[in-house]
C-alpha cells in the first residue's frame, strides 16, 4: 500500500517537479530587486538544543554559532579564505616589545545593544576581565592563556597586553563582547547561571532576541537599524531555530515546508532531499575528521609497522562510499585540507591488503594454527574496536572488521553509550584497544595534547604515542608567528604522523544541509552554518502566510 | 476519606525516598559523570574539566554527595541543572505542563475510545464488527509506540503533503507544540493550532492502550450484561440503550478504573519516546537528555516528578473506586 502511494506521489511529481526545477533555476539568474528581498520567516531545524546565549557559560557549537553570527558581533571574523577581517572592530594595530605585545582594537561607533545603549570598549574589557576571573570555569579558558590584561583607552579603543603567539587574534573570532550595563553587577559566582543566557539575552548583532522555549525553539527578529558597515539589516524578518532530535521527523518537516533549513541531513537521507522538487542539498566541508585511535600501550599496536599495516588493510574509499554515501574525503593528516599548513604533497596510504599481510608477517604476527587470526608469542591479533552509538560509526566498525579479517586480524566491534565511551578512553588506566571517533579542532590547532609525549598524560593522549621529534616540531610551531617559517615544520610533522600512524585517519567529513528552494543565497563552509545569515532571503511569493488552513 | 488520603500520602514519603535513593546510586554507578559532556570536546582543555569536577563536588566521596543532595532535596531545593546552567525549578515549570497536556489528552483518548469500542463490541458480540475491531485492537496493541509514531509522521506529516487531493484535514505537523506563526494567530486560531499539533503524538501515545482498554471493557461488559438484574431491567421495559449505558456500564467500569492507575506510569514512560519522535518539549525529552549528559540533579528532579505522578495516579484510581462502587468505603 505504501509502495503504491509512493508511486502515485512519484508520478504526480514527475510533471510538477520538472516544472518547479526549471523555474527555480531560472530564478537564480533572474534578479529579484533588492527591496523585494526583505521579509518572511526563515526556520532552521537543529538536532540539538543551543544551551545558552550567555557566552560565559555555553559550550556547544550551536550556541557558539548563534552567538557569533546572530545575536552578537565578534571583533574580527574569518573571510572565505580564512583570513581575519575587521567586524565589530574597525581596525587594530599591534606593537611589540620583546616578550610583551600590545594589541589595540578600534571599535565601530554605530553598533548598539538592542536596548539602545552603545557597544563600547568597556564592554570588551568587561568581557575579557570576566573570562579571566572565571579562569578554568570558562570552558574555552585556554584560548586566552597568553593574554594578560586589558586597558580601555577611550570609549571605542581598547588595548590588550599579551605574550606573542601565533594566531593571537583567533580568540576574538569566536568571542563576542557581552553587555556590561546588563551583566556588570552580576556576582562572578552567579554569572554562568544568570537568566540572561536563556530568558532575557540582549545582544548587538543582526538579530534581536524574541523568545526561547527550551527544548523547542529560539526566536530572533531582524535588527532594523543594524549598521551597513556590518552587513546592514538582514533580509528575513524573523529567524526561528527549532530543535527536533529525530532525523525522520526533521525530514518530514522539511518536506512539508515547516522548515526552511535542515542542518545535518543524515547521509542516508541525502538522496531523498535531492529528489524533492522543492528542496535542495548544500554540501560543505567541515572541520571534523573521523579516525581510529590505536592504543599503543597494547602489544598489538606498539609497532608503527603494524599500525601502518592496519591502515593499508582498510579500504577507506569504499568506507566513505558505504557509510557516508560519498560525503567525505579519505583523510591522512591531522591538519584537514582547509588548514593553511595542510600537506597536500602527501597521499593517503592506499588500500593494499597484500602489503598489509607482508608487514604483519615481517613484524612477527603469523597465523601458525590456521584459525585465520595471526599470533605472536601467544598474543592473538584480536582486538575490540569501540565507538559511541551513532549509526554511521556503527557501520564503520562493521566495515573495518570485515576488511581486517581478510588480513588475519580479528576485530570485535562494540558500541558504547557516548559518556561511557568518554569515560573509558580518557580514564587513567586507558582500558581499551582501539576506538572510532570524530574530532573537530578550532582553526588554531594544538596537537600537543593529542600526539605529544606527556607525563602525566592528558585526557586526549589516548593513542599513547610519543616521538621526541614530533614534540620538538609542535613546540616550535606553537611559538613561530611567521607562517613561512612554520610551514616546513608543519609539513615534517604531518610526514612523521603519516609514517607512524598513531591514528588511522578515516575521512574528512562533508556535511549535507537540506534547504527549501524558496530560501536563497544560503552559504556554508568550514567556518560554520550561519556565516551569511544576513544575506538569506525568501522568494516574495512563497513566504509563510498566517494560514487559516493549518488549523483543523 | 480524608484521613485515608492523608495516610496514603504519608506512606508515599518513604516510598519516594526509596525510589530516589535507588536512582541516585544507579546514576552514580553508571560510567562517566557530568563533566563528561566537556570531555570529548576538542576546544575544552583538561584543566577546565578538572576544575569543573571539583566545582560541582564530583570528587567528593559518594556518601558526602548523597547527603548533600538529600539535605537540599528535602528542603525543596532541586538545585541547578549542570548541563543547562538553569534552576531546575524553572526547567520543570517549562516542561511539566507540556507533558501533562500530552499524557492527559492521551489518557482521555484511551478511555473514551477504549470504552466506546468495548461497549459496542460487547453489545454486538461475534458480529463482523466485533471481529474486525478485535483484530484491529490486537494489531495496534502489538505496535511499539516509537515505531507507530514514526509511521504516523511518515504518512500524515510527510506523504500527506506530497499527494495532491489528500484531505487538508488529515495533514498534520510532524513536531512541536505550536506552529511558527502561532503568536500571530487569534484565540481560536491558537487553540486550533495547539489541537492540531496534539493529535498525532496523543494518538501515538494512547492508541495502544485504548486497544487494551477496549478488550477489558468488552469482557467486563459481557460478564455484566448476562446478569439477572440486567435481564430484570430489560423485562420491566427499560429502553435498551439505557440498560447498557446506565445499568450495565457503571458496574462494568470497576475493573477498568484499576487500569487508570496502571496506565499512568505506562503513559509517562511511553511519553519519553513519543516526545523524542515528535520533538515535544516535555519531561520525557528532559529526562533522556539528563541521563545521557549525566546531569545528576536534573535526573533526580525528573525522577521525583515521575514518581509523584505515579503515586498520584494510583491514589486517584483508588478514590474513583469509591465513587463508582458505593460498597467501597475508605476509613
Amino acid at each position: 500500500m505504501r509502495r503504491a502511494l509512493k508511486l502515485v506521489a512519484l508520478v504526480a511529481c514527475v510533471t510538477a517537479c520538472i516544472d518547479a526545477g526549471d523555474r527555480s533555476r531560472e530564478n537564480d539568474d533572474a534578479p529579484v530587486p533588492e527591496e523585494l528581498r526583505f521579509g518572511g520567516t526563515a526556520v532552521v531545524g537543529f538536532l540539538a538544543e543551543a544551551s545558552s546565549m550567555n557566552e560565559f557559560a555555553s559550550n556547544d557549537i550551536n550556541s557558539d554559532e548563534l552567538q557569533s553570527y546572530v545575536l552578537f558581533t565578534t571583533l574580527v571574523r574569518y573571510d572565505e579564505d580564512l583570513q581575519l577581517v575587521p567586524y565589530l572592530a574597525e581596525s587594530w594595530e599591534t606593537t611589540s616589545d620583546g616578550e610583551q605585545r600590545t594589541l589595540t582594537f578600534h571599535l565601530r561607533h554605530a553598533v548598539k545593544w538592542h536596548d539602545g545603549a552603545p557597544t563600547t570598549a568597556y564592554d570588551v574589557a568587561f568581557t575579557f576581565d570576566r573570562i579571566k576571573a572565571l579562569g578554568r570555569l570558562f570552558p574555552r579558558a585556554a584560548s586566552f592563556s597568553n593574554y594578560d590584561s586589558a586597558v580601555v583607552q577611550d570609549s571605542f579603543t581598547v588595548t590588550f597586553f599579551l605574550k606573542p603567539h601565533p594566531g593571537f587574534l583567533d580568540p576574538w573570532s569566536f568571542t563576542s563582547p557581552m553587555p556590561q550595563h546588563i551583566l556588570g553587577d552580576v556576582p562572578l559566582a552567579e554569572l554562568q547561571q544568570d537568566p540572561f543566557g536563556s530568558v532575557s539575552p540582549v545582544g548587538n548583532g543582526p538579530f534581536r532576541f524574541v523568545e526561547h522555549r527550551p527544548g523547542d525553539r529560539w526566536v530572533f527578529e531582524a535588527t532594523t537599524d543594524f549598521p551597513e558597515a556590518l552587513g546592514g539589516r538582514p533580509y528575513v524578518d524573523r529567524l526561528v531555530y527549532r530543535i527536533i532530535p529525530e532525523p525522520t521527523t526533521m525530514l518530514a518537516e522539511l518536506m512539508s515546508g515547516e522548515l526552511d533549513v535542515y542542518l545535518g541531513v543524515a547521509p542516508s537521507q541525502v538522496e531523498q532531499v535531492e529528489s524533492s522538487p522543492t528542496a535542495r542539498v548544500l554540501r560543505y566541508e567541515t572541520r571534523i575528521y573521523a579516525f581510529i585511535n590505536w592504543n599503543a600501550r597494547r602489544p598489538l599496536f606498539a609497532d608503527p609497522a603494524v599500525r601502518r599495516a592496519l591502515t593499508l588493510g582498510i579500504d577507506r574509499e569504499r568506507l566513505v562510499e558505504a557509510v557516508r554515501y560519498g560525503m567525505g574525503e579519505v583523510a591522512y593528516s591531522p591538519l584537514p585540507p582547509y588548514h593553511w599548513a595542510h600537506n597536500s604533497q602527501l597521499q593517503p596510504l592506499p588500500y593494499d591488503p597484500d602489503s598489509a599481510r607482508a608487514l604483519l608477517d615481517a613484524a612477527g604476527w603469523v597465523d601458525s594454527d590456521g584459525d585465520g587470526v595471526r599470533e605472536r608469542d601467544g598474543d592473538r591479533a584480536s582486538f575490540e574496536l569501540i565507538t559511541n552509538s551513532n549509526p554511521v560509526r556503527e557501520d564503520v566498525l562493521e566495515i573495518v572488521a570485515s576488511d581486517l579479517a581478510t588480513v588475519g586480524v580479528e576485530v570485535i566491534p562494540r558500541v558504547l553509550e557516548a559518556q561511557t565511551l568518554g569515560a573509558t578512553i580518557t580514564g587513567s588506566d586507558r582500558d581499551f584497544d582501539a576506538f572510532v571517533l570524530g574530532w573537530g579542532p578550532q582553526f588554531e590547532q594544538n596537537d600537543r595534547r593529542i600526539f605529544g609525549c606527556a607525563t602525566p598524560e592528558g585526557l586526549f593522549h589516548w593513542a599513547g604515542y610519543c616521538n621526541p621529534r614530533v614534540d620538538e616540531l609542535l613546540d616550535r610551531v606553537a611559538s613561530l608567528e611567521d607562517r613561512a617559517q612554520a610551514l616546513p615544520l608543519w609539513f615534517e610533522y604531518q610526514e612523521i604522523i603519516q609514517r607512524d600512524q598513531p591514528y588511522t585517519f578515516l575521512y574528512y567529513e562533508t556535511r549535507a544541509i537540506g534547504i527549501k528552494n524558496r530560501l536563497r543565497a544560503v552559504e556554508m563552509d568550514v567556518r560554520g552554518t550561519l556565516i551569511n545569515v544576513n544575506d538569506w532571503w525568501i522568494e516574495p511569493g512563497s513566504r509563510r502566510q498566517i494560514a487559516a488552513s493549518r488549523s483543523p | 476519606m480524608t484521613s485515608y488520603l492523608l495516610r496514603r500520602l504519608l506512606y508515599a514519603v518513604p516510598l519516594l525516598w526509596g525510589i530516589l535513593t535507588l536512582v541516585f546510586f544507579i546514576m552514580h554507578a553508571a560510567p562517566g559523570d557530568p563533566s563528561a559532556m566537556y570531555l570529548l570536546n576538542p576546544n575544552v582543555s583538561q584543566e577546565v574539566v578538572e576544575q569543573i569536577r571539583s566545582n560541582w563536588g564530583l570528587d567528593e566521596p559518594l556518601a558526602v554527595q548523597y547527603w548533600s543532595w538529600l539535605v537540599n532535596f528535602a528542603s525543596g531545593d532541586f538545585g541547578l541543572s549542570l548541563a543547562q546552567q538553569r534552576p531546575i525549578s524553572a526547567i520543570l515549570a517549562d516542561r511539566i505542563p507540556n507533558t501533562l497536556l500530552l499524557s492527559g489528552t492521551a489518557l482521555v483518548l484511551i478511555f473514551l475510545i477504549g470504552i466506546a469500542l468495548g461497549v459496542i463490541q460487547a453489545v454486538r458480540q461475534y458480529s463482523t464488527l466485533d471481529n474486525v475491531l478485535t483484530f484491529g485492537a490486537l494489531l495496534i496493541y502489538s505496535m511499539p509506540t516509537f515505531w507507530l509514531g514514526l509511521m504516523l509522521i511518515l504518512i500524515f506529516a510527510h506523504l500527506s503533503y506530497q499527494i495532491d487531493g489528500w484531505p487538508e484535514l488529515l495533514r498534520f505537523p510532524a513536531s512541536g507544540t505550536t506552529s511558527i506563526q502561532y503568536d500571530m494567530l487569534g484565540f481560536f486560531g491558537k487553540l486550533g493550532d495547539r489541537i492540531h499539533h496534539l493529535i498525532l503524538p496523543a494518538f501515538a501515545l494512547g492508541v495502544g492502550s485504548a486497544a487494551s482498554v477496549a478488550r477489558y471493557t468488552r469482557s467486563s461488559m459481557l460478564e455484566v450484561i448476562r446478569q439477572d438484574y440486567i435481564r430484570t431491567a430489560r423485562a420491566k421495559g427499560v429502553p435498551g440503550h439505557r440498560v447498557i449505558m446506565k445499568h450495565a456500564l457503571r458496574n462494568a467500569m470497576l475493573p477498568i478504573i484499576t487500569l487508570l492507575g496502571l496506565y499512568l506510569p505506562f503513559l509517562l514512560s511511553g511519553s519519553v519516546l513519543v516526545e523524542y519522535v515528535f520533538a515535544w518539549p516535555g519531561m520525557g525529552d528532559t529526562i533522556i537528555k539528563a541521563i545521557l549528559q549525566r546531569d545528576y540533579p536534573l535526573v533526580m528532579a525528573t525522577s521525583f516528578v515521575f514518581a509523584v505522578m505515579v503515586v498520584i495516579g494510583n491514589l486517584l484510581a483508588d478514590v474513583l473506586y469509591a465513587v463508582v462502587d458505593p460498597r467501597i468505603r475508605y476509613e
